[in-house]
């Protein structure tokens, strides 16, 4: 009778319909994803039903030996249509394993042969092939990222209640098994559902829990030949197509551990997805994906930036000639390799790719870099090329090692897409932000000359550097400005007064640009606001920051006109506070303010 | 100094006595940069007011405290990295390379410390409550809540911008950029760039004023004709009507017409009065008592005058008055029942059409949470038993049933039987010709023979729920199990055999009908009928838990109780109780189900139905919605005069938003007056006329990146047609509006005014023009087009259609005016910056060259030191330009 009365209550909870029942609110359903195409009916798993009995799974080691055995390159190098575009495997793989793990790649932990134990890490592609083919082998593995402390606490605290060390041990990988967060994730989702970090922190266990068991939707592997048609998957071949044959051959072969015989699927199964369409597969589209995902010129341009930043700096500070032609010359790689990267993402995005938070960092520090590189060259005072070096290692490492959204090419929103006049206003923006930049990197420059000279006697301070080779061995921050404006030109040093009135200049020529762009880079979008939106200013907190940013430059030009004490240094402070301005109205407002432009 | 700027303040000196000192410190004042800088830093405070939440602006401290520990701690060791090697190294390139890289390290070791140990510690988490945050509650309750959103401002973000205070600044800002324009630099062609900018702001400014004076913005909703014979959708009805952006209106219709009346003051983010209804309510006698409606005692009091046109005041009896008093910014409308005085509606009463309410409550004896056990209210259900749909209530496990007065005895002894043998199902049978009687468990499949009578019924269906909906007047969308019996039986009449289906009712026996098999009426349809009255069939559903409350003749209620099992007993005398646990309240239920119980709350002669709001939790609801409207009730007092006395009569109702006046009757709320008077209510937004045209939607196309990607573009094929009595234009035409390639109608289509400078003059005076608008693509029918996408994908389709497309419509008077000042802001900057220094190089080179020239010739008689003025001059210009040394 108590399970009746239970069974009762629990049916008044969900009456259909009474007095004060309020419905239940939608909000309570997991957040959505697109990790996995929605596919209208059940789609079977291409590569075979795999089993689901944890009993079954191999040992470590011999998968470790079985992916360093087999070749996934061919299957890499497949294009899939996945999140409204064409990609290649490697891209879709980089993706899903990297939202699973937290990670670029996932590792196991095998024996060293040496009664150790070692790290083993794996080819996205072999893992996302491994975790459709035999997700079995993952159930109690540490896979899943959980980037939440106390939701992953919560996790292992029920998993393993009674091992402390053991509970230690996953909590420092950051992750949980996929058992455990199937089994526990409704009650801990039950307990905090009203609470932000953890709604946001178990949506995203969930859709990591949906990529393991459902990555086979996302196997859209055959192309249509038309482009009005969606691509298919491989299970919808007809029974019997050489590819259908080749993945089930594949997914067997791979069960089996059989190295030879899953190479030769592997060879099959591409050869006939090719072939389906031999002239319309995009060849070239994924040569050059693969390129840019091998390439990886975002990052490697970051550290380039970073050594040629660290051997100007070093040139700068001990007159040594050679630092500076490598600092310029990394500076001249770096510009290269930064350059190839946007422009080959630009042609796989298949449009000018400024377009999200991720890639108008790659281009605001590709605009700063070649702009303080030409002046550096137009001007020669190599201290522009130091403040385009230091941009573009800072805003590319924020942009490649912090998470911002928008890393994974995607389709562009459509308003985006419409209207030549958004290049030139996002570019125009996007130019003044990296000129900011520059500026706010010359003006740290002039408030450390400033304040280093403060601390000595005011005779230190206006000692000259010696030098007869072009050094300044001073080593004191007034000879090493003094050296980035004009090494050659002023073999004996500059006073420091001398050289903070030329820093002063150097900022202004960059901030007066950074003022004009900014300027025109916000009428041309109320240009288009215009056109499209039907009203030329809305105050949109992005149009109300982009106008308070331009408002602190027309403070910094008025200012200087007036009686004020020290003009290069106000100047200074105020180019901080713009620079900080301009990152509020950059990712603050993005990030934390409602408003049109939430794709920028 | 500028030479001028000396010459105006010797002016100034000169002209001013001392009695006008005050006005001498305003002109000088208004002259400065000083105040120029002064109020640039207001009109970026108050963007930052307008656009940040109250609440993130609260966490400055504790970010600067963030900020600051982590700066320290990268400091102070990469300054112990600087100081090691300073100890340890002489003068030198070694000393810089080590210091620099230790300087690095160092403040890389300073991060990754803090990251590692101090940030983990320091940083805020809201559930435990951990961390570092100065005013927690205060972040917490307005983390999204901008100044402009609090009681009493109430604004939008366009509101709030053009509210007095940021319009006083900015004129004040004009008005000294002028004047200090005018008194500070020289009207000369090197300042011909600071000329140039500060003209385009004057003009932007001026263009501004125009532009908002005249400025008119909304939405509009053009609807798909009905699909052709090839599949593409028909030509759409006109529309000349679009929907403003911001203002809403009340549209009240009385007999006549719709009458729309402007509403001001109307909040948009804060609750007001949530709790305001017309009387006594059904919630109210059940206990309901949420947080919410116990919330900030906001009261609100607008009223809604009737519009100054006479025809359209005359639209409504001029007795009838409207007045907000209530406002819900997200909520839900739920059903509710509120009690009326039946003297009140004297038509009611006196056509018998009263409707009563019965409140019936369930309490439980179910320990709570922390293990205590009280008698509670766990549940109301409000039973109107006149209304077949309003009379039950049933959710599969119990059902609560109020019988309407005047259920005949026959039908009460039906339901008071029991079913042999504890089935879930049974049948009373009766034939009443041959004075036959059972009741009998019913079995799908089971065939009963009734004795001679010639009647021989089998069970065919036992149905939770109708097989079809219930379309019976009266009784559409209610529910009830239904049996459905085949009978076979001889015609006496005829001597014919007969079979038929007889479709039993459990819950609404007036309605049960007879299908006969293997007939069928002249229109194809069934042949239906009324039960043959020879045969009487009642079904008992025992499925649930039943509980069927009557009132008897006497006033006496009475209770069928129908526990598991089929097990029935009845309770005669059911009293009305406040709080039956204060006493022994008689059993209704709990002989069946340990520890719940029924009782009687309350019974009301008259009831009316009404929705009330409940708020949308904070978590559930969506950000684009907020301050819009959407989710919004509006609580509206309608009061008109009574005859013969001082009191006038009052309604109150909640009304929801109507986004598109008209597109879902449901949000349509009525108002009827005792004295038969009935006023129809929509809250919507203000409707605009298009002046002299009207448009129709063609066709709509999604176009999507290949492979059915993203979508690309949307577009919609329009016709713009002349309309009304001053029509804008001759004849319609076609025009397809993509995003970012709107239509603008009705003067300039386009290359209709031609090329060339007429052209573009033609074009100037248009766009200066109120009455031409844009329609730029604003929404489409996703749902329709991924709907009869997956269709024409089946084949079921020739093509996707959409049902509508969504305008966004607005002029832009004067934009050209505005678009002017902003060309002279972009050419004057870049004259500033880079030809006026080198303007004043190249003269400063001159006179140098100059002065050399007679420096030498002088030198040649006699040599004396002269500064020439217009060295000076130049020297004070290259300064103030801005440029390098």
């Amino acid at each position: 009778m108590t399970a009746r009365v239970l069974a009762l209550l629990i049916a008044l909870i969900t009456f259909p319909y009474a007095l004060f029942a309020q419905t239940a609110p939608a909000g309570n359903a997991h957040p959505e994803t697109e990790a996995v195409t929605n596919a209208e009916q059940e789609i079977p798993n291409p590569f075979g039903e795999p089993a689901l009995i944890i009993d079954d799974t191999v040992e470590a080691t011999e998968k470790h030996e079985f992916a360093q055995q087999i070749d996934v390159e061919p299957l890499a190098e497949l294009a899939v249509s996945h999140g409204g575009r064409v990609k290649v495997m490697d891209t879709l793989a980089r993706e899903t394993v990297s939202f699973i793990t937290g990670k670029g790649a996932y590792f196991d932990v095998v024996p060293d042969g040496e009664g150790g134990r070692e790290k083993a890490s794996y080819d996205p592609v072999f893992t996302l092939f491994d975790l459709i083919i035999d997700p079995a082998y993952y159930v109690t593995k540490p896979l899943i990222h959980v980037n939440y402390l106390p939701l992953r606490q919560a996790y292992l605290n029920k998993a393993l209640p009674d091992d402390p060390e053991t509970r230690e041990g996953w909590k420092k990988l950051g992750k949980i098994s996929p058992l455990m967060a199937d089994r526990y994730g409704q009650e801990i989702f039950a307990e905090h559902e009203f609470e932000d970090p953890w709604r946001e922190a178990a949506g995203r266990v969930f859709n990591a829990l949906q990529l393991w068991t459902a990555s086979e939707n996302n196997m859209l592997l055959v192309t249509p030949g038309d482009p009005d048609l969606p691509w298919t998957h491989v299970s919808q071949l007809p029974d019997g197509h050489p590819a259908k044959a080749a993945a089930l051959e594949l997914g067997a072969a791979w069960r089996a551990l059989d190295v030879e015989r899953t190479n030769s699927a592997i060879a099959m199964l591409t050869q006939e997805l090719r072939a389906i369409d031999e002239a319309g597969y995009p060849t070239t589209r994924i040569g050059l994906e693969m390129a840019y995902n091998r390439s990886n010129a975002f990052e490697w341009g970051s550290w380039l930036y970073f050594f040629s930043l660290l051997a100007l700096l070093l040139a700068f500070g001990t007159g040594r000639k050679w630092l500076l032609v490598t600092g310029v010359t990394t500076l001249i790689i770096a510009l290269v390799l930064h350059t190839l990267g946007f422009t080959a993402r630009s042609l796989i995005a298949e449009r000018f790719a400024i377009q999200n938070q991720f890639e108008s960092m790659t281009g605001i520090s590709l605009f700063a870099a070649i702009v303080g590189f030409a002046l550096a060259a137009f001007r020669k005072q190599w201290i522009f090329a130091a403040a385009a070096s230091a941009t573009g290692f800072l805003v590319l490492i924020t942009a490649t090692q912090t998470g911002i959204p928008g890393s994974t090419i995607e389709r562009e929103a459509a308003i985006l897409n419409t209207s030549i006049l958004l290049k030139y206003h996002v570019t125009t923006v996007l130019v003044s932000y990296g000129l900011i930049t520059l500026a706010f990197i010359v003006s740290l420059f002039y408030l450390g000359t400033h304040y280093m000279a403060r601390l000595k006697t005011p005779a230190v301070a206006s000692v000259e550097a010696r030098s007869s080779t072009g050094a300044a061995l001073s080593a004191g921050p007034e000879s090493v400005a003094a050296a980035a404006l004009s090494p050659e030109a002023r073999p004996v040093a500059a006073s420091v007064k001398r050289t903070l009135k030329d820093l002063d200049s150097a900022q202004m020529i960059i901030l007066q640009l950074a003022f004009w762009t900014l300027g025109v880079g916000i009428l041309l979008g109320a240009w288009w606001a215009d056109h499209s939106w039907g009203r030329w200013w809305a105050f949109d907190p992005k149009e109300t920051w982009a106008l308070i940013t331009w408002i602190v430059y027309l403070i910094v030009i008025h200012l200087r006109f007036s009686n004020i004490k020290d003009r290069g240094l106000t100047t200074a402070w105020l180019s901080v506070i713009g620079f900080v301005v301009m990152l509020w109205t950059y990712f603050g407002v993005n990030l934390l303010l409602p408003g049109l432009h939430a794709y920028a | 100094m500028s030479a001028k700027w000396r010459r105006s303040l010797a002016w100034d000196d000169a002209h001013f006595p001392n009695w006008a000192a005050p006005a001498k410190f305003v002109l000088r004042a208004f002259s400065s940069i000083a105040l120029a800088v002064v109020l640039l830093i207001l009109v970026a405070l108050y963007g930052l007011l307008a656009s940040v939440p109250i609440g993130m602006l609260a966490l400055i401290p504790t970010w600067v405290v963030y900020v600051g520990v982590a700066a320290g701690c990268a400091f102070v060791l990469a300054a112990c990295g600087v100081f090691f090697v300073r100890r340890f190294t002489s003068k030198g390139a070694l000393r810089f390379t080590l210091s620099l890289l230790l300087g690095l390290v160092g403040a890389a070791v300073g991060a990754w410390f803090f990251s590692d140990s101090i940030w983990p510690g320091l940083r805020y988490d809201p559930v435990p409550e951990t961390g570092i945050r100065f005013f927690p509650a205060f972040v917490e309750a307005y983390q999204e809540t901008t100044l402009r959103r609090l009681p009493g401002l109430e604004m939008t973000e366009l509101e709030f911008y053009s509210w007095w205070p940021l319009q006083l600044i900015l004129m004040l800002f004009v008005v000294n950029m002028v004047t200090a324009t005018v008194r500070r630099i020289e009207f000369t062609f090197k300042n011909l760039g600071v000329l140039t900018v500060h003209t385009g702001i004057v003009v932007i400014a001026l263009g501004s004023v125009y532009y908002q004076g005249l400025k008119r913005e909304g939405d509009m909703l053009l609807l798909s004709g009905a699909p052709l014979a090839d599949g593409s959708p028909g030509l759409g009805r006109p529309e000349r009507i679009y929907y403003d952006n911001i203002q809403t209106s009340l549209f009240v219709y009385q007999h006549r017409g719709w009458q729309q009346r402007r509403l001001s003051g109307v909040p948009r983010y804060n609750d007001y009065n949530l709790g305001v209804t017309a009387g006594l309510t059904a919630s109210e006698v059940a206990g309901f008592e949420p947080a919410w409606l116990n919330g900030p005692d906001r009261t609100l009091s607008v009223e809604i005058p009737a519009p100054k046109d006479e025809a359209a005041r005359a639209l409504i009896d001029p007795d009838i008055e409207f007045r907000i008093i209530g406002y819900a910014q997200y909520a839900e409308s739920v059903d509710d029942w509120v009690q009326l005085d039946p003297s009140e509606d004297p038509l009611s009463a006196q056509r018998g059409d009263l409707i009563p309410l019965n409140i019936v409550q369930l309490t439980s004896r179910l320990p709570d949470d922390d293990g205590n056990v009280e008698d509670a209210r766990a549940f109301a259900f409000t039973l109107a038993p006149t209304e077949p749909t309003g009379r039950y209530s049933d959710n599969g496990f119990i059902s609560v049933e109020y019988l309407p007065i005047g259920t005949s005895p026959e039908r009460i002894r039906d339901l008071s039987e029991q079913i042999p043998g504890g089935a879930p199902h049974g049948l009373v049978i009766e034939v009443p010709g041959a004075g036959l009687r059972r009741v009998v468990p019913a079995q799908i499949g089971r065939a009963i023979t009734l004795g001679d009578t010639g009647y021989t019924i089998t069970v065919q269906q036992l149905l939770p729920e109708p097989p079809f909906p219930i379309v019976t007047e009266g009784y559409e969308g209610a529910n009830s199990s239904v049996a459905v019996v085949r009978v076979s039986r001889t015609v006496p009449e005829t001597g014919e055999a007969e079979t038929y289906e007889r479709y039993i009712y459990s819950r609404f026996p007036a309605i049960d009908q007879d299908i006969i098999v293997g007939g069928t009426r002249a229109d194809g349809r069934p042949n239906r009928r009324d039960p043959e009255p020879g045969l009487k069939l009642t079904y008992l559903d025992a499925t649930r838990v039943g509980a069927q409350f009557i009132d008897t003749p006497t006033g006496d209620t009475r209770v069928i109780v129908r526990g598991p099992g089929g097990a029935v007993r009845v309770v005669e005398g059911l009293p009305i109780e406040a709080a039956p646990w204060n006493g022994e309240p008689m059993p209704v239920l709990r002989d069946f189900v340990p520890n719940l119980d029924l009782w009687i709350a309350d019974k009301w002669r008259h009831a009316q139905r009404f929705q009330r709001p409940v708020p949308v939790a904070e978590l559930d609801r969506q950000g684009d919605f907020i301050g819009t409207h959407d989710k919004a009730l509006l609580a509206v007092e309608v009061t008109a005069r009574r005859s013969g006395s001082a009191e006038p009569m009052r309604r109150i109702v909640w009304v929801p938003f109507s986004k598109y006046m008209g597109l879902d009757p449901s949000l349509q709320r009525r108002v009827s007056f005792p004295d038969g008077r009935r006023v129809d209510l929509v809250f919507g937004r203000v409707q605009r006329p298009l002046p002299g045209f009207q448009l129709r939607l063609v066709d709509f196309e999604m176009i999507a990146y290949d492979n059915r990607g993203a979508p690309r573009d949307y577009q919609s094929t329009l016709i713009v047609e002349p309309a009304g009595q001053n029509p804008a234009l001759e004849e319609p035409y076609r025009h397809v509006t993509k995003l970012n390639a709107p239509l603008t109608a009705p003067f300039h289509k386009d290359g209709a005014d031609g090329a060339g400078p007429i052209g573009f003059i033609k074009k100037l005076f248009v766009g200066m023009n109120p009455d031409q608008f844009k329609f730029s693509q604003a929404g489409w029918d996703k749902a329709g087009w991924e709907t009869t996408q997956a269709a024409t994908d089946r084949g079921e389709m020739p093509r996707p259609i959409a049902n509508f497309t969504i305008l966004g419509v607005g002029n832009n008077p004067g934009i050209y005016v505005i678009a002017l000042g902003g060309i002279l802001m972009s050419v004057g900057i870049p004259w500033a910056f880079y030809v006026k220094p080198w303007l004043v190089r190249r003269e400063s080179a001159r006179l140098r060259a100059q002065h050399a020239k007679g420096a030498a010739e002088e030198s040649a008689s006699e040599p004396k030191p002269v500064v020439s003025p217009a060295v000076e001059e130049h020297s004070t210009a290259k300064e103030e330009a801005g440029a390098p040394a």
